[in-house]
């Protein structure tokens, strides 16, 4: 598998911010697996261990989501450290400039 | 154009169980596509956590860089989260997810591709409940989703052991792609893991399912770049053929055709009156990798992952040689491998413009993963869910239609009384299901061949192999040939010796003997090995010659340079080029077995040829070289070289100068030879000649008797039991 969404040339933002997205993909997954979950319950025919697993694995999504949020905004603050470090110096210049 | 599923009735499932099976597909689609979305996502997580970027500010930042870090790290691999998902990304942290799964540890990616797989064998499980109910098989089930390997592979040693294994492949075959996937995505070989995925998300394979090994590597055995040769087919064949275009007639055809490496193209003349053309092309032979036809297992793999092959080539070769006009119509059909690579052609964009592929029919061919290029192409695809063979691009009964990329075709995927692979492979058992349990599929192929139903009005057979052969006896026999008359004929110079068996024994004896010999010629001494005098005796079997075969016994002597003779000539000799050489050997006697060998002999060669009986056979390690008389060959011989050759080790072949007499000339020619040949240093043969006036009259025993050779061992024998030669005619040499 190729990984073709983060590229060298990416700032920190632009990494936090398709961390939150992948977070949003992986809600959206779980949404899904417990939809499938929810279509299959009850039907004759359907394995006793189907149902069970989707959940446990959308519990699992969820989790990950969560902590593909967390991730996202530790990298927030960490972008933001970043661009105040590179902001200072140049306000400190300027002001010794007037 | 519709897609149609026959699902068989040998095993009623339970009312409801096709709508259950369609919505466990459906779903196993939606989690597969949802397992997508994890992974790519945990990749690009990792490939955050790896970027030099994230590092470098975490260095600057080294306490809010190490919490973001943390995080990730967390993300990555919380077995509650997204499991152990470091291996989606590059470089160090994929080696680092890659050693984890080596170590057992399983991303939820890969978790909820294995449930998506799971629900695919539920769904089969659902339309044939007898799978289910068989222990070995949910043994088999259980132990691969668990990812215990070797309880597996006891469950799957079990099953061959219960059923035999004809039986035990034919019940895992409607299963046989989702376990391979998921035994590949939960196995700790991470190289196999891509193949898992493919299966699971219905894409194309790249790679083995079992070990990883990728295509392009597979595909490397089957090297070649293809030949079709015309042939004929036998009196039985051709009656056999059919003769009117229908499926039946079709694929009767590619069961006559067998699976030696033929395919038939034929000329149809359709209700319309217009002439289409029908192209038929077996499977693949069971048994070892051939060289000499495509169509073998290697074959069958390299159609299988690459659109070009000896067999795609092959095919194109007999095209143009069959003379298919371009802008022609054409169907495919074809069984097994043959299915592949015509579904090969029918994918290449280049074939679909130089002829327009009306119909694309395959039986028992793994061809879901491709396409025909044009878009118009009708393709029926009839698969037995018990034969393994379809299954081997992945898409087994699991997938049913929901996986399938191409909803226009028409498949019959079903499944008969007989469990019993490869017999369920033959197409020999196709034919009898779409004449019986299939005759509603066999009427709709039909009825979409009806263009192709009418009389046959040509039918040629083209052998296809890997690889073109060279002439036979290249690169020895490419020389330029010229006839020469003879008192027996014309006879082509040099003389080519295709197929021969040579014996020649080294014997020494005195010089006195020899001078007898070489009398008529006193400027030719014979050489010298010490006190001793070498002389050979050679016998062959000619079994193809362009003088026509024939055996040869002959006599000769070893003998220097006709013009400056020097001591131990012979030896330092043998290591020039027969073209530069100026010893050789003088020949004093030939029996040869044909009138045309004999005056060839005499008038190109000049030497003293003679036909009698002789016959020569090397057999193993023992040599039988007889010259009979006049009692033929129920008589004793008169004279015979016969015992084992004892212990060789194998020598290379020297080219050889012989020398004949004429009148006023001694004639000079050249042996060229090729092949292994053996030398014996210890040979336990014996050379014995027959008493009586018989063999007095016979100038080569006669010679052999006045050299003392009665009763000799020879010092030394040269053997070799395929050797092939040229002999150009004999150079006058004014001496």
């Amino acid at each position: 598998m190729t990984v073709d969404a983060v590229r060298d040339d990416d700032d920190l933002s632009a990494q936090q911010a398709r961390l939150r997205a992948d977070a949003e993909a992986l809600a959206g997954a779980e949404r899904r697996l417990l939809a499938q979950a929810a279509a299959l319950e009850g039907r004759p025919g359907v394995p006793d261990w189907c149902v069970p697993t989707l959940r446990r694995q959308a519990e699992c999504c969820r989790a990950a989501a969560d902590d593909m949020a967390a991730a996202a905004a530790g990298l927030g603050r960490l972008a933001a450290r970043a661009t105040t470090r590179r902001a200072a110096p140049r306000t400190a210049a300027r002001s010794d400039a007037l | 154009m519709a897609s149609h599923h026959h699902a068989g009735a040998a095993h009623p499932a339970e009312p409801g169980a096709a709508e259950t099976a369609r919505m466990l597909r459906e779903a196993a689609l939606e989690v597969s596509r949802c397992a997508l979305e994890v992974r790519g996502a945990a990749a690009r997580a990792g490939a955050v956590l790896g970027s030099p970027l994230f590092a470098r500010s975490s260095l600057r930042h080294p306490r809010a860089g190490m919490a973001a870090q943390w995080s990730l790290v967390r993300a990555l691999t919380s077995a509650a989260g997204l499991g152990f998902a470091l291996g989606g990304g590059d470089g160090v942290l994929k080696r680092i997810g890659q050693a984890g799964e080596v170590c057992g540890r399983e991303s939820l990616a890969n978790r909820i591709a294995v449930t998506s797989l799971r629900m695919r064998a539920a769904a089969v499980l659902a339309e044939h409940p007898e799978l289910g109910r068989d222990p070995g098989m949910r043994r088999l089930m259980d132990a691969v989703t668990g990812d215990r390997d070797v309880e597996a592979l006891r469950a799957l040693r079990a099953l061959l052991k219960d059923k035999g294994a004809e039986r035990a492949m034919s019940t895992v075959a409607p299963l046989f792609a989702e376990l391979s996937a998921i035994r590949a995505l939960l196995d700790e070989n991470p190289l196999n893991d891509e193949v898992g995925w493919q299966i699971a998300t219905g894409e194309a394979l790249h790679a083995d399912p079992w070990f990883g090994i990728a295509a392009r590597h597979l595909a490397a055995f089957d090297a070649g770049e293809g030949a079709a040769v015309a042939v004929p087919l036998d009196e039985e064949e051709r009656r056999a053929l059919g003769t009117e275009g229908s499926l039946m007639d079709f694929l009767g055809n590619i069961d006559l055709l067998r699976t030696d490496g033929r395919i038939l193209i034929q000329d149809v003349r359709g209700p319309d009156g217009v002439v289409r053309h029908v192209l038929q092309a077996p499977g693949m032979a069971p048994g070892k990798p051939r060289n000499d036809s495509p169509q073998d297992f290697v074959g069958a793999w390299s159609n299988l992952f690459d659109p070009e092959s000896p067999y795609t080539r092959g095919i194109l070769l007999a095209i143009d040689e069959y003379g298919l006009p371009a802008g022609a119509e054409i169907a495919l059909v074809g069984h097994s491998e043959g299915g592949i690579a015509l579904m090969n052609l029918a994918q290449n964009n280049a074939f679909c413009r130089r002829f327009r592929v009306t119909h694309m029919v395959a039986v028992g061919s793994p061809i879901d993963n491709k396409k025909p290029a044009d878009p118009r192409t009708w393709v029926a695809s009839v698969t037995n869910q018990h034969d393994l063979v379809p299954t081997l691009d992945g898409r087994g009964a699991g997938s049913g239609s929901v996986f399938t990329p191409h909803p226009d075709w028409y498949e019959v995927d079903y499944i008969d009384s007989s469990h019993e692979f490869p017999l369920c492979h033959t197409l020999g058992k196709y034919m009898g299901n779409l004449e019986a349990e299939l005759a509603g599929a066999r009427r709709d192929i039909d009825e979409a061949l009806t263009p192709y139903r009418g009389p046959v009005l040509r039918s040629q057979v083209y052998q296809l192999k890997d690889r073109a052969n060279p002439p036979q006896g290249y690169p020895l026999m490419a020389v330029p040939v010229s006839p020469v008359a003879t008192s027996a004929g014309p006879v082509e110079t040099p003389v080519r010796y295709y197929d021969s068996t040579a014996a020649v024994a080294i014997f020494a004896v005195d010089p006195e003997r020899v001078a007898g010999l070489l009398s008529d010629a006193s400027w030719m001494s014979p050489s010298r090995i010490g006190r001793r005098v070498l002389v050979a005796l050679s016998a062959y079997e000619h079994r193809c010659v362009s003088l026509g075969p024939y055996n040869e016994l002959s006599l000769a002597v070893l003998v220097n340079d006709l013009w400056r003779p020097r001591a131990h000539d012979v030896v330092r000799e043998l290591l020039r080029r027969a073209d530069t050489r100026r010893t050789g050997r003088q020949v004093t006697a030939l029996a040869v077995t044909t009138p045309e060998a004999a005056a060839a002999g005499r008038e190109l060669w000049g030497q003293p040829a003679a036909t009698a009986l002789v016959d020569v056979r090397l057999a193993g390690n023992r040599l039988n070289a007889t010259l009979s008389g006049p009692g033929g060959t129920d008589a004793p011989p008169l004279l015979g070289l016969t015992g084992d050759l004892g212990p060789y080790v194998p020598a290379p072949h020297v080219d050889s100068v012989l020398y004949g007499r004429t009148a006023d000339a001694t004639l000079r020619s050249m042996v060229h030879c090729a092949g292994r040949q053996r030398f014996h240093a210890a040979p336990r043969l014996r050379l014995r000649c027959a008493p009586g006036p018989a063999a007095e009259e016979e100038p080569l025993v006669r010679q052999a008797r006045a050299l003392g050779l009665d009763g000799a061992r020879p010092l030394c024998v040269f053997s070799a039991p395929e050797y092939q030669a040229r002999r150009g005619a004999g150079a006058p040499l004014p001496r």
